[in-house]
């Protein structure tokens, strides 16, 4: 039994309210609560109503609005995009705080003090790598394009840019080295962990572009 | 349906299993065949069903495809390469799993 024009919308509407509006996952829970609803009017000789209730009722826990520590309470979306969201991005975290201690410890150890003229170069390296990196956040948050078309990955950059735009001013006022030459193994440190969270931007800026490509809605 | 807990570390080598026997497949569909292969005695829950097709499509396992049908799209799940691979692992260590299984609970059925 094919549901009409009207109640299909209805079912749309339940989406809009619940701000299912990610297209990877909309999508799917739309045409699983549409062969749902028809399959049980269809079995249990049910009407439209009756049936989008008891449907609907089962999907409200996992539509429920909710947070995670992955990307901090002032972030939320609902459980099923969160869940999915975390999948992705959790090896991305652990990596980030991977790519914080190992500088940190290896300089520590090492305990390297530069000639003056090593130190110069490294300091004109450390400042274009923040430049760089800067112009190509810039380039990213431009073109992201999450406004017209939301997907999961668009949640997790909604969730990063903030933290790196201040985290580029941050920088900016780090002095990489100290004046004996020695490296200054925190500020390496925070250095390192901000490259790697530009390539986490770039990687979900890529799984957003890829998703709307296939999603045809480009 | 007391035991469907018994079933839920095993929910990602079902899926797995379907998909490899039927090429590709939507949510509903999936949690309507395993209905239907147990005989209503095993029911894939939405809520257990889609966290464990995105794990599988983060773990790179599963690729998606977006196809239109009637007047709505679909997404259909299927196997990647490295998603045949784990399959035929999955349904190994299974098969492990209930040999060892039936020999700690039927120790008389599983010498014969």
């Amino acid at each position: 039994m094919e549901l009409t024009k009207e109640q299909t919308q209805r079912v749309e509407h339940y989406l809009n309210v619940k701000q299912i509006d990610y297209i990877d996952i909309r999508l799917e829970i739309f045409d699983h609560i549409i062969s749902d609803i028809e399959e049980k009017m269809e079995l249990e000789k049910l009407d439209f109503d009756t049936s989008f209730y008891a449907i609907t009722d089962k999907w409200n826990k996992h539509l429920k609005d909710t947070s995670s520590f992955y990307f901090g309470v002032m972030y939320s979306a609902p459980k099923i995009i969160l869940e999915k969201a975390k999948k992705y991005y959790k090896k991305w975290f652990f990596l980030s705080l991977l790519s914080y201690s190992i500088p940190l410890i290896l300089i520590d150890k090492l305990n390297i003090i530069l000639s003056t003229k090593i130190e110069n170069i490294l300091n004109i390296v450390f400042y274009s790598i923040i430049l760089i990196c800067l112009l190509s956040f810039a380039y990213l948050f431009v073109n992201k394009d999450t406004k017209k078309v939301k997907t999961t990955y668009s949640f997790v950059l909604k969730t990063q840019s903030l933290g790196i735009l201040i985290g580029f001013l941050i920088l900016f006022g780090l002095r990489f080295l100290s004046e004996k030459g020695v490296l200054n193994s925190f500020n390496v440190g925070f250095l390192s962990m901000y490259i790697l969270n530009l390539f986490c931007y770039f990687y979900f800026y890529k799984k957003h572009k890829e998703t709307i490509k296939k999603y045809k809605i480009s | 349906m007391g035991n469907q807990k018994l079933y839920k570390g095993s929910l990602q080598t079902i899926i797995l299993k379907l998909l490899e026997s039927n090429d590709k497949m939507y949510g509903y569909e999936i949690t309507q065949k395993v209905k239907e292969l147990t005989k209503g005695e095993l029911k894939i829950t939405e809520g257990a069903l889609y966290p464990a097709l995105h794990k599988l499509e983060a773990d790179g396992l599963l690729d998606v495809e977006v196809a239109k049908v009637g007047n709505r799209l679909r997404k259909y799940y299927k196997l990647t390469e490295s998603g045949t691979k784990e399959t035929a692992n999955k349904l190994d260590e299974m098969q492990e799993f209930l040999r060892t299984m039936q020999q700690l609970v039927n120790p008389k059925l599983s010498l014969e």
